[in-house]
């Protein structure tokens, strides 16, 4: 039979950002697949050369929208290695809180939007519904309710009180109910089991020899999480359940999303009601980066991220090498189109869950004379060109 | 066992970062000789975290970093030293084909060639107008 080339993206209704794959099919069967990529990438481990590190802080928060805490964990965690520093007690169960909560809204983003590739449009409207309660819980606890900038080194920003405490664990409670609600659904529902069970599948052994990472891998059995393995910040004392299922399909990597929020809304009222007393940031900001290294791992929502940081001993770091999940789960992730009906793509892509922008990390590119410059933090900050 | 029996059986020298963090300096020809001995040692539970390189001009040198996590265990970055002036170095895609999106990345940001393969594009994650040009080598100024 013949095999056509399908493009698939950069601009397509099923893809939130731009990427693209180059399909090859045989009628209606996927027969390989090659992604083109570059299309969001910003240059942030360059900018990062040049920037302070205490500047660097904020830019890489941002190089996801939706996971930003998460970045700006691990980027201090790296950097308190090398200037070991050691954050308080309550700082580290008010990141945990922070993370979590981001974890609960991004786990949400995605099931809605598998809902609405899935043509459960209206699904996709209560679940996001529901996701604004979350925004308005983290915008609660760090001021803001997408980009956080939450954290600082050796310690958060902002503390919790108790009227703050007593809503989110209000919320929580509200959560908890409707996500029992979208599991039913993802569990009975004829539709959503006829397009995700048996779609997508990857093995354990190719889980791990493919590098997976995330609720990715743990969907085909692979038992891998940051925090259990390798626990950062209140981690280690913090009680939760490793979830993994043994299906290997598209269905088990959503089951895995739905139900480490409900591990999450656990973990938040765990540390929400053992809150530690004591001081929540620093006393005196450290703003020397001693010479040295460090390699910090975090559990994104997406999976492991993997900041490794090398200091001369000046105040502008030597290397950033930023790991996103998504760079291992997209790009490696291709072996679930093996022999997948063209149909079945936009689901299998959505489960793994993609964030481009994550994945390919700002150079500016002048339209008028089509120049392309690498701004710095300050450049941009004082708007100027 | 513990990952410091394991790097002591597989006589490497070692240093300890801290808690679970590693590092190994091995020969550029034994590389990925030792990678396939530690996945024996620990029954293929491991996979490959990430790869990345280190430009050192001053030394004419790329440092290429494997950093690799051991379920369970702990993390162990192997690293060699490959000559600056010809960046070659041999792919492992045949041990872990995840290294794929780790290689190209290290193809397209510094400029070094993986042999053995043919999977590898230019450019990747670049525009498309800065062929040959590696922006992660640190002779690359930005332009203000």
């Amino acid at each position: 039979m013949v095999v056509l080339e399908v493009p698939f993206g950069p601009q397509h209704p099923a893809l939130h950002e731009p990427i693209m794959f180059r399909l090859y099919v045989e009628g209606e069967q996927v027969v390989k697949v090659m992604p083109n990529i570059g299309y969001n990438h910003r240059g942030i481990e360059k900018l990062c050369e040049q920037n302070l590190f205490v500047k660097n802080l904020y830019i890489c928060s941002r190089v996801c929208g939706i996971c930003n805490i998460i970045h700006s964990t691990a980027y201090t965690l790296v950097v308190e290695q090398i200037q070991k520093n050691d954050p308080p007690p309550r700082a580290k169960y008010l990141r945990v809180v922070a993370n979590e909560l981001e974890r609960i809204h991004s786990h949400m983003i995605i099931l809605a939007i598998m809902a609405e590739v899935l043509g459960f449009d209206s699904l996709f409207m209560l679940m996001m519904r529901d996701r604004e309660q979350v925004m308005r819980m983290k915008e609660m606890l760090t001021g803001n309710r997408v980009l956080g900038d939450y954290l600082i080194f050796g310690g958060v920003k902002r503390d919790v009180d108790e009227e703050k405490k007593n809503r989110i664990l209000k919320t929580l409670d509200f959560i908890e109910e409707r996500m029992k609600y979208y599991k039913k659904v993802f569990t009975e529902d004829p539709t959503i089991r006829k397009r995700l069970v048996d779609v997508g599948p990857i093995t354990k052994t190719e889980a791990m020899k493919h590098c997976l990472v995330g609720p990715t891998a743990r969907g085909s059995g692979v038992k891998t999480d940051v925090r259990k393995e390798d626990p950062y910040d209140a981690y280690d004392e913090v009680p939760f359940n490793l979830i993994t299922y043994d299906e290997c399909d598209s269905w088990a990597r959503m089951m895995v999303r739905i139900d480490e929020v409900f591990e999450s809304i656990n973990m938040v009222r765990y540390c929400l009601t053992h809150l530690p007393d004591g001081p929540y940031g620093p006393k005196v900001l450290k703003r020397a980066l001693p010479k040295g290294e460090g390699i910090s791992r975090v559990e994104a929502p997406r999976g492991e991220l993997i900041y490794h940081m090398i200091s001369e001993g000046k105040r502008i770091p030597y290397r950033v090498k930023i790991r996103t999940p998504s760079m291992t789960n997209i790009i490696n992730g291709l072996v679930a189109f093996k022999n997948a009906v063209l149909a079945d793509v936009p689901a299998i892509i959505t489960s793994f869950d993609p964030c481009i922008a994550c994945m390919e990390r700002v150079e500016v590119i002048d339209i008028r004379n089509s120049k392309v410059w690498y701004p710095t933090l300050r450049q941009l900050a004082g708007g100027k060109r | 066992m513990s990952i410091e029996e394991i790097l002591n059986k597989l006589g490497l020298e070692f240093q300890k970062m801290r808690d679970r963090r590693y590092v190994v300096y091995v020969d550029k020809g034994v590389l990925k000789e030792k990678i396939k001995e530690l996945s024996d040692i620990v029954n293929n539970e491991l996979y490959l975290s990430n790869i990345t390189a280190i430009d050192r001009p001053e030394d004419n040198i790329f440092e290429l970093c494997y950093n690799i996590w051991i379920y369970g265990k702990g993390l162990v970055s192997m690293r060699t030293k490959i000559d600056r002036s010809n960046p070659v170095f041999e792919s492992i895609q045949d041990m872990f084909p995840g290294a794929f999106a780790h290689e190209l990345e290290v193809h397209d940001l510094f400029g070094i060639k993986f042999e053995g393969v043919d999977n590898l594009w230019e450019p990747a994650f670049k525009p498309e107008d800065m062929k040959g040009v590696y922006p992660l080598r640190k002779d690359w100024k930005v332009k203000k």
